[in-house]
């Protein structure tokens, strides 16, 4: 849009990051270059006067039967990164491949078929169900919407759907008001399973839920991603919780993902310095570690997306930052086994946690 | 050893027993029952109704039927209320009057709801262009004082509608905008909800979205506007009809019965010609707002089901 992408480094991220070593069969989604801008209106004409550039140029993928983490600050472009991908927000650029079609590109009749095989489980459970219908209507509405099945077989469904989520099938005639956080997202977690698709994004689904409660709905949803072999991109700002359930997580920081890689290389050595200082602030359950331990401690805020900074984004925080980070755009590059990161340091000696 | 209610329930659901399930409608009365204020004006509602509905059994009198030897009489013991300037019974007439007056500001409300609630909809839910044309036309009417927008438009329209009929169009057509804007709000509202985007995620088609997620979700402020309504139209209807432009005689309501009691000397020396009718107007509009004040309240979602 208003600032063309001119490091060489940075057009090459524009690149598919699947490479050649990878079966195209075994990639579910596969998002290129994704940008999401939202414009900023000023002035008596509402005048388009700058662009908050919530995701900016993102390129991962996700394979079939994994659970991909995302991760990073409130702010970062998370969340629009999973509403972008389910086009319930249209993208400004990019590309979003599921199983080898561009959604982008899918007629409106096309998409809505298209929505059987994507679904979203979403963060807030009060605000996720309509209050005015029924946990039957809810989670019985998709079904409907496709054609699947009506009437008392659409009823035997929702009960099924409901055994499946650990709750019971004489839940089925009551109000959402009814139920509990936990139980409500259960009936969130039943509504998208109702269509049985193949993946589901998963917007920080246990955020809003009592710690007591997070590890239930965990628990559940990997019982029920063996069952039905899903796949989740699972969004949340917690790396215990992240690290939990993920099999790859993606670290992102202002519309940028940094780093990506598997769950244990990440924790083991994460190249990226904002990777590493998230990891330095998971509390360890261990007061005499927890002392002893070296936190390292951001100093200033998340620059506006509606201006990032130039060259790294995270060169105005950055401990190691040198004159080149405020220069050029690093490029996301593999440093070898899908080991992703954005940052001129990488490769580099790290200790991360092992424990926990 | 006494059980929470919620308990309860969940126990005898455990144990397979039928459970009651407490719905919307039956919150809402569990609230509704404890406002005075709002149960005296339902009484005093169903009252006035039964009595107009009722008029032709209990009227005393013919409607129409004038005696020129009995011309404003005061009450007495044939006449409760007296005669009017051409000796109809005043009882009977403000009666049936009731029928009209209510009647009007029933339907006025029905039209405006029904016109601002598709156009408010629309506007709050396709947005862009059409959001900016329907609320512009709005606006418009809105600009202008209401009463002369009713005095152009009621002397346009042809006599030969009834003028009840007309009444009610014509205060029903200028009273959508406030709906629309109503309704509007809510669906802008509500658009940023996470249920209506988990219906777009489903695939929803635009209707299923409107009627079965958002419009639902707006009943609550469109019955408590449409009942605080019912009593605008009643006195705008007194009012139009009190210039001359609204129910045309020999047909009684509230309204053209004060207007034909405006003179000086009625005023001043036959009371009973003009304070029935103002006291019915006055009565009917407090009885609604309290119901439309306790609807409000028992709909209020911010209030916690207690």
């Amino acid at each position: 849009m208003a600032e063309q992408v001119s490091s060489p480094a940075a057009a090459e991220t524009a690149a598919s990051l699947v490479g050649e070593s990878y079966d195209p069969e075994e990639i579910l989604v596969n998002v290129v270059d994704l940008k999401k801008y939202f414009p900023i209106t000023g002035g008596v004409l509402s005048r388009v006067i700058g662009h908050v550039k919530a995701v900016d140029g993102v390129s991962f993928f996700v394979r079939r039967g994994e659970t991909l983490g995302l991760v990073g600050e409130s702010g970062c472009g998370k969340t629009t990164t999973g509403r972008v991908i389910l086009r319930l927000l249209e993208p400004t650029a990019g590309r979003v491949e599921f199983e080898g079609r561009n959604i982008f590109e899918l007629s409106r009749e096309q998409l809505r078929r298209m929505r059987r095989e994507m679904q979203i489980i979403f963060q807030d459970p009060y605000a996720s169900l309509n209050p005015r219908m029924t946990v039957g209507d809810i989670i019985g509405e998709p079904l409907e919407i496709h054609g699947i099945a009506r009437g008392a077989e659409r009823d035997r469904r929702v009960r099924e759907l409901l055994e499946v989520v650990g709750l019971s099938s004489h839940h089925m005639r009551r109000y959402p008001h009814e139920f509990s956080g936990g139980q409500r997202q259960r009936i969130g977690i039943a509504r998208a399973l109702a269509l049985n698709p193949k993946l589901i994004v998963c917007d920080e689904p246990v955020s809003a839920l009592d710690v007591s409660i997070q590890s239930q709905v965990l628990n559940l949803l990997e019982e029920l991603q063996d069952e039905f072999g899903l796949t989740y991109l699972f969004i949340a700002h917690d790396l215990s919780v992240v690290k939990h359930i993920s099999d790859r997580i993606g670290v992102m920081y202002l519309g940028k993902m940094v780093e990506l890689a598997d769950e244990d290389e990440l924790f083991r050595s994460p190249q990226h310095p904002y990777t590493e200082a998230l990891l330095s602030a998971i509390p360890i359950p261990d007061p005499a570690v927890q002392r002893e331990r070296e936190r390292i401690v951001l100093t200033g805020d998340v620059p506006s997306p509606a201006n990032p900074p130039k060259g790294c984004r995270f060169h105005t925080r950055c401990p190691l930052a040198e004159p080149i980070c405020r220069e050029v755009e690093p490029e996301f590059k593999d440093l070898g086994g899908g080991h992703w990161v954005a940052c001129h340091m990488a490769p580099r000696q790290v200790t991360g946690i092992t424990a926990g | 050893m006494a059980l929470p209610e919620q308990d309860v329930r969940e126990i005898g659901a455990l144990q397979g027993h039928r459970v009651e399930v407490e719905t919307w409608g039956r919150i809402f009365w569990r609230r509704f029952r404890r406002n005075r204020q709002a149960l005296a004006g339902c009484a005093v509602l169903l009252f006035l109704i039964a009595i107009s509905v009722g008029a032709p059994w209990i009227a005393p009198h013919d409607r129409d039927y004038a005696d020129l030897t009995k011309i404003e009489l005061p009450p007495s013991r044939e006449h409760p209320l007296g005669t009017d300037q051409i000796g109809r019974d005043n009882l009977t007439r403000l009666l049936y009057a009731g029928r009209i007056s209510l009647l009007v500001g029933v339907v006025a409300v029905a039209v405006s709801i029904s016109i601002g609630t598709l156009l408010g909809a629309v506007a709050g839910y396709v947005g862009g262009w059409v959001d900016n044309i329907i609320m512009r036309v709005a606006d418009i009417i809105l600009s202008f004082p209401l009463l002369v927008l009713l005095i152009v438009l009621a002397s346009i329209i042809p006599p030969a509608i009834p003028s009840h009929y007309a009444t009610m169009a014509v205060i029903g057509f200028v009273s959508w905008p406030g709906v629309a804007r109503l309704v509007r709000g809510e669906f802008l509202s509500l658009r940023e909800r996470e249920f209506v985007e988990a219906g777009r995620a489903m695939g929803a088609g635009t209707n299923r979205m409107i009627f079965r997620h958002m419009l639902p979700n707006s009943v609550a402020p469109l019955i408590v506007s449409a009942t605080l309504g019912v009593a605008g139209a009643i006195l705008t209807e007194s009012a139009l009809s009190f210039l001359g432009l609204g129910v045309q005689p020999p047909l009684p309501s509230w309204g053209n019965m004060l207007t034909d009691a405006l003179t000086w000397r009625v005023l001043a020396m036959k009371p009973w010609l003009w304070v029935p009718p103002g006291i019915m107007i006055f009565v009917a509009v407090m009885a609604i707002n309290m119901v439309g004040d306790g609807l409000r309240d028992a709909l209020d979602p911010r209030l916690k089901n207690d």
